[in-house]
This record gives C-alpha cells, sequence and structure tokens, in this order.
C-alpha cells in the first residue's frame, strides 16, 4: 500500500498543478477526496493491512489528503485570479449607452410655484382655498361691485356659457364664497386657473394663475395691506423686494391700487426689463370696498379688510426670465425639465 | 387717451412745469400716464424770419435772392428762393445752413447758379407739414421773428397717453378739463374754465322759441340740450384745428365735425351736428328703436336695431344711434348751412350694449357709458358754439337753447368723519389737512363734528363718488402713498393647512410625479369639436362656451385623456424611444348635462406611452398603469378599493367623466364602497388604437383617469395598523386552471372565502398559457396564507384547510393543476 500511496502522491503531483480550468479543478476534487475518491478507496484499505503498517500508512495518507485539498485551493485561487483579471476585456459594457431610466417625474413650474406661493402664505396665517372654474355671474362679477353694462367688464373678457354661466376670470368670485362661510377676522388666498377671452401672443394667455389674498379685521389699513405684500413679494422672490403704491382702479376695492416692485433686473438702475422706468407694475390691491363686504354679508360699518391679486404666471416668468407666457401651457417636456427641481408635490 | 400739453395749459398754468414731472405726478396722484410724446421735435433749427429784400438773381429769371433777418441783431442773411410768392416783408419759416429737415437732408452752404445761399425759405412739404410745394409758407406778420417754427405755429406740443383702464371709474377724465383740474390741485394752481362769453351772448340775443325736442325714454336720456346755429359754412378746418385734432389722434373731417370732437376732447362731453335740413317735421324725438328698424350709421352700414336700442329720431325715420354714432342721412356736409347740435347725457348702459351689441365701440359711446355728468351737455355746446363763432363769423345762433331735463340730479353730500381716513389710510392726517386735500379737487361743506360734511362735484357725483371710502380716496392719493407706512397685520394665532382638496392635490403630486416619475403637464381645458370626435366623444354633449375664440376651442373638456394624448404625441419625435413616456396632469372636467354644482369635477389623468413597442402581447403597459392607480391609491389612503375588469363597454356610473378611448379587452375599473354604494373612483386602460392613432401617438399607450372628489371622500384619515397576529401562518401554493377571460380577481375571491377568518391573505404569483394546458384556458398561481388568533396550526388542521380552498375552487368549476403546502414555514 505504501507503495501505492507514493505512486498516488506521484500521480497526484502530476495532475494537481496541470488543472487547466475551474472545472478541471472540481473534477479533481471530486477524483480525489470525493466519497468515492482515491484517496477514501486508500483508508478503506487501511483496516485490511497488518496492525504494524496501519499507523504509517494512514499517516502519509493523511499528510497526502492535506497536500492536496491546499493544492487544489491553491490552484483554484490561481486560476481564479486569472479568470477575474480578464473580465475587464470580456464582460466589457459600453458606459456611454443610457441606462434604464427610473424617476425622472417633474412637477410642472406653475405647481412649483403656486405650492411655493401657497406655503408662505400658510406660513403667515392665511388659509388656502380654492373654488370652481366655472363660476355664475354673482360671484364673478356681481358680489364683487361689478354689475352688468359696467364698463370695468371689459378689461375683463370673459368666456360665457349659454346659460350665463361664465370661466371665471379672476380668483376674486372666491373671497365671496370665503365670507359666505365664515365670519371675519378671516385671512385667506386662493390661487388658481382662471380664465381671459383674449388673443394669444407672448404676454397673454387665455389660461393663466392667479393667487388672490384676502384679509378681514377690524381697522385694516393699507399701512397692513403693504407690509404683508412686501413679505409675501420678499418670499416669492426670495430676496427683499422694495414695493410703491400707485392710484388705480378695480370695482371691488376702494381705495385701489396698482403695486410696483423695484425691477429686479437692474435694481432700479433702468433696463429693457422695466422699460428703464427701474419699476415694473406687478399687481392691483386695494382695500375692499364696503358693497363687496356687504355682498358677504359682513357689516363694512365693523370691518375692513384688503384685497390683492397676483399673477402666479408673472411671477415664475421675473423669477426665471421666461420670455413668453404660452411656454408654460405648451406641454414641451423638453421645457418642463428646466425647472424639475421641485422636491415637493 | 390723449392728453395734450398746450390744451391744459389754457386752463392751467403749467408755465415752469416739466412735462414729465407732470406726468409722474398724475401717474401717482390720479391715473397712469403710459407714455409721453414730444410732437414738433423734428423740426428744430426752423425758425421764423423776415424778408427785408429782394431782388432778382443775376443767373436765373425765376430765382430771387432774398435777404433774410432771424432777428436778435444777427447778421442779415442772403437765401436764393425760387417760390413766385416771396415778397420783401413776409414773415417765412427759415433753414438755415446746418438744419436737417423732416425729409433727413441737412443743408449745406451752397451755391445755385453761381450765388451763395446761407439757407432755405421753406415750403409746406419741406416742412412736413403738408403736400403744398406752389409756394413758401407766409406766417402772419405779427409772428415774432427768431423763434423756432414749430413754437410759432403750435406744433411743438407734448402729448400724455393715459392708461384707460386707470380712468374707467372717472367720466371727468374724458377731457382735459377733467386732468386740468387734477393738475391744477397738485401743484397747487387756478383751474380756469376755457371761455365761453361769445357763445352766452350770441344765444342770450337770440329770441326764437326752442327747437323742439321731445324725450319720449327718459331712463334713456337724462338731459338733451339742442342748439340750431344758421349761417354756417362748412369745409376743411384751419391748420391749427387740425393739428391739434391729429396730437390728440383724432381726424378731421370738416370744421363743424372737427369741432364736435375737439370739444370732446376738452370737455369729455360727446356732441353731434345734424344737418337741419334732414331733420323732417321740425323736430327730434329721442325713443325707444322699434324691433326691426333699420339705421344707416355714418360708416354707410345698415343696421337692423333692437327695442333696447335709443336712438335720435324725426317723424319719419332714425337720425342717430344715441350716443354711439350719427346717421348717414342727416350727416353735416359740405353745403350744410344749418346746423342742429346735440349735447345730450345718454344711460350709460343703454349706449354700452348697443355698442357692443352693433359693434360701434366710439370715442363718443366709450365716453357715455362711464356716466357722464348732465352739467357737462349745456356746458360743452356753450364750448363749441364759441368755437364756431371763432371760426365762421357769420354765423347767427336761431333759437333760445333747447334743455331737456326733466329730473335734474340732486346735489349729493357725504359726511367723512376724520378719524376714518385715518384708520384707512394709516396715516396720522391732520383734520385741516384732510380738508384741504378735498376742497382742492372741488369737494367743499363744512365740518361737521368729527369729520366734513362735503358736496360732491358734479362731475364726480354720476358713479365715482357716493361713499365715505371714495373720499378717504381722494386724500390718499392727493396725500401722496408714497407716505403709508407699512405695518404688520397683527392678529390671533391660528393654525392654518392647506384645504382638503390642496392636500390631495398634494399628495398625488408627490405619488404620481415624484414616485411614479411622470412629468406633470398642464394644457388648455378646452377643445374644439374634431378633438372630440377623435376621442369617439358625441360633440353634442360638451359643455359649450358661448363666445369661443375659436372653433377648436368652443367646448369644455369632458375628460383629461386627450391632453395627455396630444401632449404625448407632441412630444414622442424629441423624447427618447427607449424610456417610456409618463406624463400627468391634475386637472377639472366639465359635464353638459350633470346639475350646475357637479358640472365641474377635479381629476388626475396620468398615461404612460411606449413609442419602442410594435405590440404589447401581455398587455404589461396597461398593467403598468393599473399598478401606478394602485399604488396612488394606497398611497394617499385609499383602502378596499375593488378592481374590476371594464368589460368591453364600461359602464361606470354616467357621473364618470367619459371613457370613450379604452381598449375594448384591457380596462379597469377601481371602485371604492361609498356610503351611497360602491363608486368608481378610476378607469384604466390602454388606448383604443383607433384612438391613439388619431392623436398621432406612436407605439402603445395606456392611461387612467382619477377622480380627485371621490379619492377624497374615500380617504381614510388613520392607518390600519394592527398589531402582528401571534402564531405564525404557514402557507400553501395552488395552481388552478380557468377559463382564458376569468379574472385572477374571481378566483382570488373564491380562495379568500374558503375557510372564513383562517385565510390571512391570497397573493397571486404566475400566470401560465401554453403546453400543458388547454386552449381557451390558462393557469394561475396563488400563495395562500393560513392562520389562527388561537394557536399555531397543526398540521392536521392545515390539511384540513388545504382541503377546503382545494374543493372551493372544483366547486366553483376550476382545475386543480397543483398544490404544495410549506406547512409551517412562515414565508420569508
Amino acid at each position: 500500500v505504501a507503495h501505492t500511496i507514493e505512486e498516488l502522491e506521484r500521480t497526484a503531483r502530476d495532475e494537481i498543478p496541470a488543472a487547466g480550468d475551474l472545472p478541471a479543478v472540481e473534477d479533481l476534487r471530486r477524483r480525489w477526496l470525493g466519497k468515492s475518491g482515491l484517496l477514501q478507496e486508500v483508508l478503506r484499505g487501511i483496516g485490511a493491512l497488518p496492525a504494524e503498517k496501519r499507523g504509517p500508512v494512514g499517516k502519509a495518507a493523511n499528510e497526502l489528503k492535506a497536500w492536496i485539498e491546499a493544492e487544489l485551493l491553491r490552484v483554484e485561487s490561481t486560476l481564479r485570479t486569472a479568470q477575474e483579471g480578464a473580465i475587464g476585456d470580456a464582460e466589457w459594457v459600453d458606459a456611454t449607452l443610457p441606462g434604464e431610466r427610473r424617476g425622472g417625474g417633474l412637477v410642472h413650474p406653475v405647481a412649483q410655484m403656486r405650492r411655493e406661493l401657497e406655503d408662505v402664505c400658510l406660513s403667515m396665517g392665511f388659509e388656502v382655498l380654492d373654488g370652481p372654474w366655472v363660476e355664475d355671474e354673482r360671484h364673478n362679477f356681481e358680489a364683487l361691485n361689478i354689475p352688468k353694462d359696467h364698463p370695468a367688464r371689459d378689461s375683463q373678457d370673459t368666456f360665457w356659457f349659454p346659460d350665463g354661466r361664465c370661466l371665471r376670470t379672476h380668483t376674486s368670485p372666491v373671497q365671496i364664497r370665503a365670507m359666505e362661510t365664515r365670519t371675519p377676522p378671516i385671512r385667506v388666498v386662493s390661487i388658481g386657473r382662471v380664465f381671459r377671452n383674449e388673443a394669444l401672443d407672448a404676454g397673454h394667455e387665455n389660461t393663466f394663475h392667479q393667487i388672490e389674498g384676502f384679509l378681514v379685521d377690524r381697522d385694516v389699513t393699507v399701512g397692513h395691506l403693504v407690509h404683508t405684500l412686501r413679505t409675501l413679494l420678499s418670499e416669492a422672490f426670495q430676496r427683499s423686494v422694495e414695493v410703491r403704491l400707485r392710484p388705480s382702479f378695480f370695482p371691488f376695492t376702494e381705495p385701489s391700487f396698482e403695486m410696483d416692485v423695484r425691477c429686479l433686473v437692474c435694481s432700479g438702475t433702468g433696463c429693457p426689463v422695466c422699460k428703464r422706468t427701474g419699476w415694473v407694475e406687478l399687481l392691483g390691491c386695494g382695500l375692499v370696498h364696503p358693497a363687496v363686504l356687504k355682498a358677504g354679508g359682513i357689516d363694512p360699518s365693523q370691518w375692513s379688510g384688503f384685497a390683492f391679486g397676483l399673477g402666479v404666471d408673472r411671477v415664475l416668468m421675473m423669477r426665471h426670465r421666461i420670455e413668453d407666457i404660452r411656454r408654460l401651457m405648451a406641454g414641451e417636456l423638453s421645457f418642463l425639465r428646466k425647472f424639475a427641481t421641485g422636491v415637493e408635490g | 387717451m390723449r392728453l395734450s400739453w398746450r390744451l391744459l395749459s389754457e386752463m392751467v398754468d403749467l408755465r415752469r412745469v416739466d412735462p414729465a414731472e407732470a406726468a409722474r405726478l398724475l401717474t401717482f396722484r390720479t391715473a397712469e400716464v403710459e407714455h409721453v410724446e414730444h410732437l414738433g421735435g423734428s423740426l428744430s433749427g426752423v425758425v421764423t424770419a423776415k424778408v427785408r429784400a429782394v431782388d432778382p438773381h443775376p443767373g436765373a429769371d425765376r430765382l430771387r435772392l432774398c435777404t433774410v433777418d432771424v432777428g436778435g441783431g444777427a447778421q442779415l442773411l442772403r437765401v436764393v428762393c425760387g417760390a413766385p410768392n416771396v415778397a420783401a416783408g413776409q414773415t417765412v419759416c427759415f433753414a438755415p445752413v446746418g438744419t436737417t429737415l423732416p425729409n433727413g437732408v441737412t443743408l449745406k452752404k451752397a451755391k445755385i447758379r453761381g450765388v451763395e445761399s446761407e439757407g432755405m425759405i421753406c415750403a409746406e412739404d419741406e416742412m412736413g407739414l403738408g403736400t403744398a410745394h406752389d409756394g413758401i409758407v407766409v406766417l402772419d406778420p405779427e409772428t415774432p421773428v427768431g423763434v423756432p417754427v414749430s413754437e410759432a405755429l403750435g406744433l411743438s406740443d407734448v402729448v400724455f397717453d393715459v392708461a384707460n383702464s386707470a380712468i374707467t371709474s372717472r367720466p371727468d377724465l374724458w377731457g382735459h378739463v377733467g386732468f386740468a383740474r387734477e393738475l391744477a390741485a397738485i401743484l397747487d394752481r387756478r383751474f380756469t374754465a376755457p371761455p365761453t362769453d361769445a357763445a352766452q351772448r350770441a344765444v342770450g340775443a337770440a329770441g326764437a322759441d326752442p327747437f323742439p325736442v321731445r324725450v319720449e325714454d327718459e331712463a334713456g336720456c337724462r338731459r338733451y340740450v339742442a342748439l340750431v346755429v344758421e349761417g354756417v359754412a362748412n369745409g376743411p378746418s384751419p391748420a391749427g384745428v387740425v393739428r391739434r385734432l391729429e396730437a390728440l389722434g383724432l381726424r378731421a373731417v370738416s370744421l363743424l365735425v372737427d369741432l364736435t370732437n375737439l370739444v370732446m376732447a376738452e370737455q369729455g362731453q360727446p356732441l353731434h351736428a345734424f344737418d337741419l335740413r334732414e331733420v323732417r317735421g321740425g323736430a327730434v324725438r329721442v325713443r325707444r328703436a322699434a324691433a326691426g328698424e333699420r339705421f344707416t350709421a355714418l360708416d354707410e352700414k345698415e343696421r337692423t336695431l333692437v327695442a333696447d336700442d335709443l336712438v335720435i329720431a324725426d317723424e319719419e325715420r332714425v337720425l342717430a344711434l344715441a350716443g354711439v354714432m350719427g346717421g348717414a342721412a342727416s350727416a353735416v356736409g359740405a353745403d350744410t348751412t344749418t346746423v342742429l347740435l346735440e349735447s345730450a347725457t345718454f344711460d350709460p348702459g343703454r349706449v354700452r350694449r348697443s355698442a357692443i351689441r352693433h359693434g360701434l365701440r366710439t370715442d363718443a359711446s366709450a365716453r357715455f357709458e362711464k356716466s357722464l355728468d348732465p352739467a357737462g351737455a349745456p356746458a360743452a355746446a356753450m364750448r363749441w358754439l364759441e368755437l364756431l363763432l371763432a371760426h365762421v363769423p357769420g354765423a347767427r345762433v336761431a333759437a333760445r337753447t333747447t334743455d331737456v331735463y326733466p329730473r335734474p340730479l340732486l346735489p349729493l353730500a357725504i359726511e367723512l368723519p376724520f378719524d376714518l381716513v385715518r384708520r384707512r389710510l394709516g396715516l396720522p392726517l391732520a383734520d385741516a389737512e384732510i380738508v384741504t386735500r378735498l376742497a382742492s379737487v372741488g369737494f367743499r361743506g363744512s365740518e361737521v363734528p368729527g369729520g366734513v360734511r362735503v358736496r360732491v362735484p358734479s362731475w364726480r357725483a354720476t358713479k365715482d363718488v357716493s361713499i365715505p371710502e371714495d373720499l378717504v380716496e381722494e386724500v390718499g392719493r392727493l396725500h401722496g402713498y408714497e407716505h403709508v407706512v407699512p405695518e404688520p397685520h397683527v392678529a390671533p394665532m391660528v393654525a392654518v393647512r392647506p384645504s382638503p382638496e390642496r392636500s390631495l392635490e398634494r399628495a398625488t403630486r408627490a405619488v404620481l410625479g415624484l414616485d411614479l416619475a411622470h412629468a406633470e403637464v398642464a394644457h388648455y381645458a378646452f377643445h374644439g369639436e374634431a378633438e372630440a370626435q377623435k376621442l369617439g366623444l358625441d360633440p353634442a354633449t360638451l359643455l359649450r362656451l358661448s363666445n369661443p375664440l375659436s372653433s377648436e376651442q368652443d367646448r369644455m373638456q369632458a375628460t383629461c385623456v386627450q391632453n395627455l394624448l396630444r401632449i404625448a404625441a407632441r412630444n414622442q419625435p424629441t423624447e427618447p424611444r427607449t424610456a417610456p413616456l409618463r406624463l400627468a396632469e391634475w386637472t377639472r372636467v366639465f359635464s353638459a348635462s350633470a346639475p350646475a354644482d357637479r358640472a365641474e369635477v377635479p381629476v388626475v389623468g396620468c398615461l404612460t406611452a411606449r413609442a419602442d413597442l410594435e405590440s404589447d402581447p401581455r398587455g404589461d403597459v396597461f398593467r403598468g398603469v393599473v399598478e401606478d392607480v394602485r399604488v396612488l391609491l394606497e398611497r394617499v389612503g385609499v383602502r378596499g378599493v375593488r378592481v374590476a375588469d371594464g368589460g368591453e363597454a364600461p359602464r361606470h356610473d354616467a357621473q364618470f367623466p367619459p371613457a370613450t378611448w379604452l381598449h375594448p379587452g384591457r380596462s379597469a375599473v377601481f371602485t371604492h364602497a361609498g356610503d351611497g354604494g360602491p363608486q368608481v373612483l378610476a378607469v384604466v386602460g390602454e388606448v383604443h388604437p383607433r384612438v391613439r392613432r388619431a392623436f398621432g401617438v406612436a407605439g402603445v399607450a395606456a392611461a387612467a383617469e382619477v377622480r380627485l372628489d371621490r379619492v377624497l371622500a374615500a380617504r381614510a384619515s388613520e392607518s390600519d395598523y394592527r398589531a402582528p397576529p401571534r402564531f405564525p401562518e404557514s402557507t400553501f401554493d395552488v395552481a388552478v386552471v380557468v377559463p382564458r377571460k376569468t379574472p385572477a380577481a374571481e378566483v382570488e375571491a373564491v380562495l379568500a372565502r374558503c375557510a372564513g377568518g383562517a385565510v390571512r391573505s391570497v397573493r397571486w404569483f404566475d400566470l401560465y398559457e401554453g403546453k400543458g394546458i388547454p386552449a381557451g384556458q390558462k393557469s394561475l398561481a396563488f400563495t395562500v396564507a393560513f392562520g389562527d388568533e388561537g394557536g399555531t396550526l397543526t398540521g392536521k388542521t392545515l390539511e384540513k384547510l388545504q382541503g377546503r380552498a382545494i374543493d372551493a375552487l372544483t366547486r366553483a368549476g376550476w382545475k386543480v393543476r397543483m398544490e404544495s403546502g410549506a406547512a409551517g414555514e412562515p414565508p420569508a
């Protein structure tokens, strides 16, 4: 048997280092170390040997087994290293090809702007409401002190339905709805889509968005209005803004104002954006007309308030210097993706 | 509206006032001046000069050699002139060397036939003042010498363009008089009304009875003033009148008409001149039109009138559409000798409606619809007469003034508490300051305890000013809003949140947009008939606009799917083909048949389009959108949603947006058990290939429409968290062969019911068709989890439960294909 073990050892020393690949290593492992492998055969034969030979043969067999195990691991490791060294070539992938894309959702810039303005208003204690797009004449006009045949209707070209309803021309009807369901003090804003029956161009849309703010309390002053708007606009434009008032006319406010902001592009030194005036006309506002309070069931001798209306699209356009309002509703993903920074719904 | 600085200067002293500063002050005190334009500037350099001598030109018979004096002791200049009418002693327009004329030519010192000329004596065309070139312009000999011609001729002017929207509420500001009053108040100068002395004398001298005017519709006509003037001669207006009209943006017609327009611009009161010969029956009536009555206005178009129209008529016919436009037949012409002048106050609403109805928005109608001051009617008539007498010396007033004013407006007085001004403006104004500010614009009166009671001047009393708040505005604007001190509004602390609707919109946006990777788009809510047909909708069922912008946008959308398809088609060519295009829109859809309070429904729609797929045998795109909606509803807290096959003709409730775009074999309906029975929350489907092609969308597309109002109602406010079961569950896999169109949900339901409360969950995991399964059949595999709150299931109980599951499937008529229990092992 000793002779046989020596033979086996010679064979093993020839065969194992010569293994050419990992499957060959596995074959050799089975052949030498398996349940019916060569070494097992030797070990099984030991019992039949004379007692004095059992010890040396057993020892030799175990040494050979240990050697084979170590050698197989060594060869396997060498082969594996060689193979892994080649995956750079064998498994090369073109990294410049686009992969399977996940994500890529985006929130429309107007929705982002709306969300942002809502959050600012909420933080200032204003409730955020919305109302119907299809309005009745009372809420859109009459309760806002714009009776039939009033010339102020000219500035609000209206889409009408045959039954006398219309698409809301402003978010102001929400003021009336808010008064119908609340008692003063009231602080609400409404933001949403509004519609004007006008021809489209770079500065005019038939569908755009407005934020309407409305506050009713005791002794509300023009000073409160200016402070509130300055705060809101500073947040909207993410910088401290300077504002000024000019007299204006809206049927639902008395007195009424146009509010200008110091040009955000040139800071007032004069540029094409502000037509070299240093100021940009931004929004209409005023103290709520007593007739509007009355229409909302509020006693104007006890309560007063302010209201303002601001174009959401306009703020957005000013902030990003978007040149054409029609792009917002055009549904071009390449455009919308430029504003895909929204992380909130 | 355009304002002439010159015209304003006649009523208020504007010397040493910079027009730019005046424009700024008006903008901040009265109404926005949008634009300031300087007229006559193109004639700079041309001055008035005296021709001292005219001598023959030594080298040319037709040329003269003139000696010209530009005044101021300057050296006399020698000028060659070819005009036949040049003569010594004339005052002329002289362009010295170096002047650039309006045609762009700069005069140089040049020799003309051997004689040097030091400038040019100008003809009308050379100064851009007209077309005449038959001689030089000869000025009034009294014209001062050496002043710019633009000034001497009254050519230089500054014109303010005022924003019409800023004066909608101020009838008095539709004429120069109103702005002159404002400037006087702002600059603290005196306002002087334009003179009417000659007119008053002429009218006072007239003896004949007033021309008869019958106002039969007193609601339509508050006041009617008429003058009859004989001996007029009509013709082109003199250059001064023409230039003034042009500065105001008005077109010269003839003297009689031009003077009415000039007075309208000055006074804000429209006038109309009739040729009295064309007024039959010796009287005019102000009456309602007879329905169907025909009328040809000055624009030569014949119109059919309605009873709401107010007309000026004689005994036979309509002479004018009151306040809007005169008639062609009774208009003054070149041969008019006797004029009937109308200066009236018509009802603003009637004029506005007529103007809109007949498409005639005129300068006159724009003013009448602002509610004019009846006191302005006689004043304007007198101004017109004053100007007429100045231009037509032979004109004679033929009768005393007609003035029909049956119910004069009562003077309006308002009591203003001083404190109201301070409380509204937030400014510490002194009582005296308030009184002074009000008086500066004509609100005068007497103090009462704590306030002042003022009379509203007639020109502010028709609509503009009626309540104390109106006076607060007067004080505020004249004091200057720049003095307002911003002050934080202080209010009790209250917790505010977005409304539930807004919260839901935010939540759905976060899921669909950011989690499920849809690009949010926003698009118009209207479309036209063609679009409806592409969708397979009956266009007649859509809510229609009465006055659409175009026939492509004349109906309100009934579903949001067409917008998603349209936008998908628009973007597919430029988006990568390898990635699915996912779009979503939050919008509202409209129904023509639903009651008004339910005619408008908030929805969110989403769409997945795969341009890279030719076909989709397993319906993966559709099933992906089903999953999107499932996730969306789960994530916003809607539980107990049932998903059913939409069927060949989806019959969800009539209140749901019409889903005519669905693939007949690939649609799903999401319902929720509401209080009033199951409600459809969402409809999902592959877009029918016909609809998809009609919209030009390539590949395969599937969409969903979700009713947000119903989602809101179905939304659970609390989590359904429960502590995990105390004893482990055991699972069991079973595959069953069913007909191809049997929904998995049906099999799932059978399994869920098979063993009462012992079934904890049923989860589908495999669909197999093909080898080993008969044609028209399919194999579905499920994992069923059993559990017991009383203890761990024993092998025996489990075996019994599995047996009940198999029995249930068999009883349903299906063949169980294989089963395997992983007894006792809770799933990983």
